[in-house]
């Protein structure tokens, strides 16, 4: 996003957040920590994108979620403590609490991944690559800027086919003509997505990529908020992995959930909570500064 | 001093025996603006591809091209990226990165510019194509003839002596177009770079030209000024005779009778030829003879599709794109559909076909099935070959050799259709809507990047589809087409119909809206076409 105070830092400093939050909610698999995670997700992606984020938090991780509470519990007969009978299988806490949690990490990640996209653009990202491995650094950019103009493309695919054949007295569709109607739309797109790819290939290469010595328009220096924004993530990183290997952050939902104690989950989901708040706390920050040097004005 | 200079260049593609390219021989001057031009399939990308380094084809090559006095197989990579400059048609495929800013500065990246060099080359090619209002946006939200103005843009940072342009406005709608090739005019004037560029659209090319080369089957068979070698392919009756400005044609038609001046080339210099020409009394006769319209039918036939007041918006917080527009679409006829861009003509022939719905007032189709050609062609095709394709949706055998032959497609069928060029593509899905069975069919802009030829092809596949009971609806930017082929014209603006007419009596109205051979002769011949100017001419003679 432009203007925002977290792009201020150091693409570094951006990469090492989100890597340690994502890889931390998949790491700490705590109810607590899945819980802050995700709600610290939400929030930092409203801070960054406004409304839009909430509207895609319902349109897709959201659903997902749903899915994955009420689908455990239907195909996992593990764990004492059963609800009902469905049939024959139980239906048991355990399951219904773990399907949760998976909810929650998928929801989390998915929310991390879109304040990802939203601060680290292909120049940022090959700030923090781009010197070591120039070509994967460009491909994986490119890869993330191909992927929403497929999903537009399909769409307007699907649109002109429908079109073509539009007005007459088509049948009404059916689960069978849907299926081969999203195949031909697949196929369509692939070919597509080969000929472009063609086409981007040789407008790189006619533009010297490839070539030895490659430079950086922006330049991003390492300054001292950017040391210590690093430090201080990293530290309470590298201390949550510490934790988990040393059993501080326990949690065995089969065959009967079990975790360590309160207080100490308690201490530890503020300190997490600490971590996924740094977007947060530098953009309010910034918030602040801009509205009193306003009102100076 | 010469910019580039090509010696007897054969080329034969890896597998074939025809030669791609045989013989060619030129060379330009530095600074110049050329224009190459050819039929589809003359051999004119091969050659553009030829004298770009990393571009060229493989197979095999004999002769030499030198670029300012080297050979270009001993330019280093670095050079032959830097100095030669390469722009493709499709705008959105030759973009890289997601930031505006970051496209620009790719290209000095790459070659390993220092980046205060690339910031001050930057910002100054930033300014000169009026891009700094949008140099933060994002690639993907800039519009098709932003997206090309950058692709631009992103090559001259790096300061080319040569830019190659391979029909870099064939998806560009006019406007964009327009103002596309006028920033490339600049360039060559403002800053001396030698251009190549190959076009479609030669009534805005050549009047910028110094200097035209033909393609013909692979081998060279015109070059010289503009107006010479237009003159000499008219006489010479060549297929690429169609493609030539009105006023050229206009001027070739009569030339054997009045030679008065240079040969005019835009619609100004036109004017002032057919003053000189029809200066005096017997003019004002022509005139009142000439506003008479031909009289076209006019019956009240019944109507196959009736918009009734529709209201019609995309997002609720949106702007309204149709404000309570009504219109007939009556049996048999071949409506046009005109307007600038963003005029919602696209939004209406998807209301038409029932795409979508207006959210006030109705859309009555009572003329059986409809079908229509979305403005990308390339989204209609499934099959790996089209023969396959139009298989899938044609009823019977005889349909489908008799579309086939009206549009000429016999020698394309065993190709995937990913492979055709945009013409051929264009006449492909226009095959595939001839087949679906529809009485009505919706065209929007089938004519966007095709040559004359190829217009024609589509006009009379049209008239015979309407001769048969058929109805069209098309939008198109191209007058000329519309004064030709349709029978009716509505003019959309801000969302509804501003004007409506025969053809005929809707451009003779316009001022701007009309063809060029109609700007020319205004209020003076009052003709429409280059060939009927030459009549009126050759009428007044006698």
């Amino acid at each position: 996003m432009n203007g925002s105070a977290f792009t201020k830092f150091h693409p570094v400093v951006n990469f090492i957040f989100f890597i340690f939050a994502i890889a931390m909610t998949v790491v700490v698999f705590h109810p607590a920590a899945l819980a802050v995670s995700l709600v610290m997700s939400i929030i930092t992606a409203v801070k960054f994108a406004g409304k839009k984020a909430l509207k895609y938090f319902f349109a897709f991780p959201f659903v997902i979620m749903i899915i994955s509470v009420i689908l455990n519990p239907l195909f996992v007969h593990k764990g004492l403590t059963v609800m009902f009978y469905l049939g024959e299988g139980p239906v048991t806490v355990e399951a219904l609490v773990y399907g949760a949690c998976t909810a929650m990490m998928i929801g989390a990640v998915i929310m991390w991944s879109y304040c990802y996209s939203q601060i680290m653009t292909s120049d940022r990202f090959m700030a923090v690559f781009g010197k070591a491995a120039p070509s994967t650094s460009l491909v994986f950019s490119m890869i993330l800027r191909f992927l929403p103009r497929a999903k537009s493309h399909a769409g307007k695919i699907a649109a002109a086919q429908d079109l073509l054949c539009a007005g007459g007295e088509t049948a009404p569709e059916n689960r069978k003509s849907k299926v081969r109607k999203g195949m031909r739309v697949m196929s369509v797109l692939t070919t597509w997505a080969l000929e472009n790819s063609i086409d981007t290939a040789d407008s790189m290469r006619a533009r010297g990529y490839g070539l030895a010595g490659r430079t950086m328009y922006r330049k991003y220096a390492f300054c001292g908020a950017d040391i210590a924004a690093a430090v201080i993530m990293t530290a309470i990183a590298v201390w949550m992995f510490a934790e988990k290997a040393a059993g501080g952050w326990m949690f065995y939902a089969y065959p009967q959930i079990m975790t360590g104690s309160r207080a100490e989950a308690g201490v530890l989901s503020i300190a997490m909570a600490l971590f996924y708040a740094v977007p947060f706390i530098i953009e309010t920050w910034e918030d602040i500064r801009w509205n009193r040097s306003v009102s100076k004005i | 001093m010469e910019s580039i200079s090509v010696k007897d260049l054969t080329f034969t593609y890896p597998g074939r025996t025809a030669k791609a390219l045989s013989d060619i021989s030129f060379s330009i001057e530095a600074g110049q603006f050329v224009c190459l031009c050819g039929r589809t399939g003359s051999g004119k990308s091969t050659l553009m591809r030829s004298l770009k380094p990393v571009l060229a084809p493989h197979g095999e090559k004999t002769g030499s091209v030198l670029i300012f006095g080297k050979d270009m197989d001993e330019l280093t990579d670095r050079e032959g990226a830097a100095r030669i400059g390469y722009v493709m048609q499709n705008p959105d495929n030759q973009i890289v990165t997601d930031k505006v800013w970051h496209e620009l500065a790719f290209g000095p990246e790459n070659i390993g510019m220092d980046p205060e060099t690339i910031r001050v080359r930057v910002a100054e090619m930033a300014t000169f194509f009026g891009i700094h209002n949008w140099f933060e946006r994002d690639t993907d939200s800039l519009s098709g003839g932003q997206k090309q103005m950058l692709n631009l843009a992103a090559i001259m940072v790096m300061q080319p002596d040569i830019l190659l342009l391979d029909e870099p406005t064939a998806s560009l709608d006019p406007v964009a177009a327009v103002d596309f090739l006028s920033t490339v005019s600049r360039i060559c004037r403002e800053i001396g770079t030698t251009i190549i560029i190959c076009e479609h659209r030669l009534d805005e090319v050549l009047p910028l030209s110094d200097r035209v080369l033909v393609m013909d089957e692979g081998r060279l068979t015109a070059d010289g000024s503009p107006a010479e070698v237009g003159l000499s392919l008219i006489a010479g009756d060549e297929p690429m005779a169609k493609a030539m400005p009105a006023p050229l044609r206009a001027y070739a038609g009569v030339s054997g009778v009045l030679v008065s001046k240079e040969a005019p080339l835009d619609v100004a210099s036109g004017r002032r030829w057919l003053m000189d020409v029809c200066s005096g009394a017997e003019a004002k006769e022509t005139v009142s003879d000439a506003v008479s319209p031909v009289e076209k039918k006019e019956t009240a036939a019944e109507s196959v599709i009736e918009v009734k007041g529709a209201w019609m918006r995309y997002e609720r917080d949106l702007d309204d794109v149709l404000k309570g527009l009504s219109l007939t679409v009556r049996k048999g006829e071949i409506l046009a559909l005109v307007g600038g861009n963003g005029a919602g003509k696209s939004t209406l022939m998807t209301l038409m076909a029932g795409g979508a719905k207006p959210y006030r007032g109705k859309v009555v189709r009572s003329g059986g099935p409809v079908s229509m050609l979305t403005q990308n062609p390339q989204l209609l095709f499934t099959e790996d070959t089209l023969e396959a394709d139009l298989r899938m949706i044609a009823t019977n055998e005889e349909e489908l050799s008799r579309v086939t032959d009206l549009l000429q497609l016999a020698p394309l069928l065993t190709s995937h259709p990913f492979d055709l060029s945009g013409g051929e593509q264009q006449r492909a899905a226009l095959a595939k809507v001839l087949l679906s069975g529809a009485d009505v069919i919706l065209l929007d802009e089938p004519t966007k990047g095709l040559d004359e030829g190829f217009k024609e092809i589509i006009g009379n596949a049209l008239r015979s589809f309407v001769k048969d009971g058929g109805t069209v609806v098309v939008t198109t930017h191209d007058v000329d087409f519309c004064a030709r082929t349709a029978d009716r014209c509505a003019m959309l603006f801000n969302g509804q119909i501003t004007g409506e007419g025969a053809a005929n009596t809707f451009f003779h109205g316009n001022e701007f809206y009309t063809t060029a051979a109609n700007r020319m002769s205004r209020g003076i011949l009052d003709a429409l076409f280059a060939e009927e100017i030459v009549e009126k001419i050759k009428a007044m003679e006698r």
